[in-house]
């Protein structure tokens, strides 16, 4: 019965999630090289994907955007992969984008903060 | 027991058993058709179907070598809906269910079971009413053949199948509705089929719209109004034109046949000699009849088959110009033909009916029986008795004496001969 009182709180964090995982997909690639199956097991990790479609619509649109690029390399088994890669305009959107969010957790935090000390 | 099929997804072989095939067959369409607005959506598309193919190679290489049904729709949950993929402002917003720490994901719902298949006609494959073409959905073979049956039937039935046609052309409806036309075709009623017949009447259902709206409703009115006068002139047109075909094309058969016999020697194997009777005028008969036919098949089939074209169509000039000038000029020609044939033949009969002995020979036995020798015209039969005729070897036919003002004749059936004053 908890699942039915939940939808405000699924939906907040579905949308931080969305909002965030473009991020986390430009962070990701920014360390490694990465083909989507990579992606989508290190998202999950990080609860960060719900349906793993949404992450190929993402790229696509990212490499649209020239934020990222990729290359066919050889797989040890089946047939060759997508390797996925960040380019200059990438990581240059990746500090804008780390800027931001280093604003957003400031700030946030300044509220949070604010109220605990309200509270108190 | 089950099916299995080998397929490849993105460069891998699966055995897959059949139920789990058609559930991923039509899972990876709907995401086609879902993607087929955006611009790489061949590229997102093969992009899921390797990742498809990736996890359902996982499960291969853990378990039973046939992905069935279960594996298939563990792997839709994981990569999930289409909805759930595309990318936007509000639609995207992922929706309770799909919550990743909640309850399961609901699964990917597989498609409606395959409908009924039910018999409809098909005016969009329409020669004449769809009934056909509508029997060939339901039986699944080729239209063609049905109508080539249809056509054959008619004929050696004396149109009793035309008939059923008919019937079958007012009782069964058409299919308009794309759901209906599923039905007709007995296809799953899958996103991919209902969009294949959607786009395929989509030109027709424009048509029909801006005839609709362009008009107004009492023009409208008298339009269904010709149409149905039509439809029912079509049906008493082919109720009468049909039989009336059938038989002229028998009669065009018996005249040939005749003409054959008569110019070949087959005639006098069964008819004995022949040529006195070919050189009479009897013997033109056939010739005449073979003409007449033809040209009263012509003036009956040709409107039949205007008729056919025209008044079934909805938009009516089906013919071109110069085929129905060409039709105009067969029609005239057919006309003068049998009118001129018909001519002679009621010319040929009347002579032969002047000529017709035994009718001759019966009123002139009832004046005998009243015999008044000063009559210009005396004539004796002689054919009913074969011991009379035994004495004269050479004839086998009816023979009949005439004694006239003008001279004594001796005539068989095709020849009169004068033998004395």
């Amino acid at each position: 019965m908890t699942e039915k009182t939940k939808p405000t709180d699924t939906n907040i964090r579905s949308q931080m999630r969305k909002g965030i995982l473009e991020y986390c997909v430009l962070l990701l690639l920014s360390r490694t090289r990465a083909y989507p199956s990579d992606i989508i097991n290190g998202l999950k990790e990080a609860d960060l994907i719900v349906v793993e479609g949404t992450l190929y619509t993402l790229l696509n649109r990212l490499r649209k955007e020239g934020k990222l690029n990729y290359e066919w390399e050889e797989s040890p088994k089946g047939p060759p992969r997508k390797y996925y890669f960040i380019t200059p305009a990438g990581e240059e959107n990746l500090r804008e984008m780390s800027a931001a969010w280093d604003e957003i957790v400031a700030n946030v935090n300044h509220f949070r903060n604010l109220k605990t000390e309200k509270t108190n | 027991m089950k099916k299995t099929f080998s397929i490849n997804v993105a460069g891998f072989a699966f055995t897959i058993d059949e139920d789990a095939y058609s559930l991923l067959n039509d899972y990876l369409n709907t995401i086609e058709n879902a993607f087929s607005r955006q611009e790489d959506a061949r590229e997102i598309v093969s992009d899921i179907e390797s990742r498809v193919a990736e996890l359902l190679m996982e499960h291969a290489s853990e378990g039973s070598p046939i992905i069935t049904i279960a594996q298939v729709e563990e792997v839709i949950n994981r990569i999930g809906k289409p909805e759930d993929m595309i990318e936007g402002d509000e639609e995207t917003i992922i929706s309770e269910t799909s919550e990743f720490t909640g309850p399961t994901p609901p699964p990917y719902i597989p498609p409606l079971p395959p409908v009924k298949k039910k018999l409809y006609r098909d005016p969009q494959n329409a020669m004449l009413g769809g009934v056909c073409s509508g029997l060939a959905w339901y039986l699944n073979i080729d239209p063609t053949v049905v109508r080539l049956v249809t056509v054959l039937l008619t004929i050696l039935s004396a149109s009793t199948v035309g008939l059923a046609y008919i019937i079958m052309w007012i009782v069964v409806p058409d299919a308009r509705t794309p759901l209906e036309r599923i039905q007709m075709m007995g296809e799953q009623p899958t996103m991919e089929n209902i969009a294949k017949t959607v786009t395929g009447s989509f030109k027709e259902e424009t048509e029909n719209v801006t005839d609709k709206y362009c008009g107004n409703s009492f023009s409208d009115s008298l339009a269904t109004f010709f149409g149905v006068l039509a439809k029912a002139l079509v049906i008493i047109g082919l109720i009468i034109g049909i039989p009336l075909l059938v038989v002229l094309v028998l009669g065009l058969l018996g005249c040939l046949f005749a003409l054959v016999m008569f110019a070949t020697d087959l005639g006098s194997a069964f008819f004995g000699e022949t040529t006195s009777f070919w050189y009479s005028e009897a013997g033109s008969l056939p010739v005449w009849g073979v003409l007449c036919g033809i040209g009263s098949i012509l003036v009956v089939g040709i409107p039949l088959f205007i008729l056919v074209r025209m008044g079934l169509r909805k938009n009516g000039n089906v013919l071109s110009k110069g085929v129905r000038n060409s039709l105009v000029i067969i029609w005239i020609l057919g006309f003068v033909l049998a009118g001129f044939s018909t001519g002679r033949i009621v010319n040929v009969a009347h002579e032969m009916d002047s000529n017709n002995f035994i009718d001759r020979i019966d009123k002139i036995e009832e004046r005998l029986d009243n015999v008044d020798f000063d009559e210009e015209e005396i004539v004796i039969h002689t054919d009913s008795d074969p011991v009379h005729d035994a004495t004269d070897s050479t004839k086998r036919e009816k023979e009949v004496i005439s004694i006239t003002q003008e001279g004594i004749y001796i005539s068989t059936d095709s020849v009169k001969m004068k033998i004395g004053k």
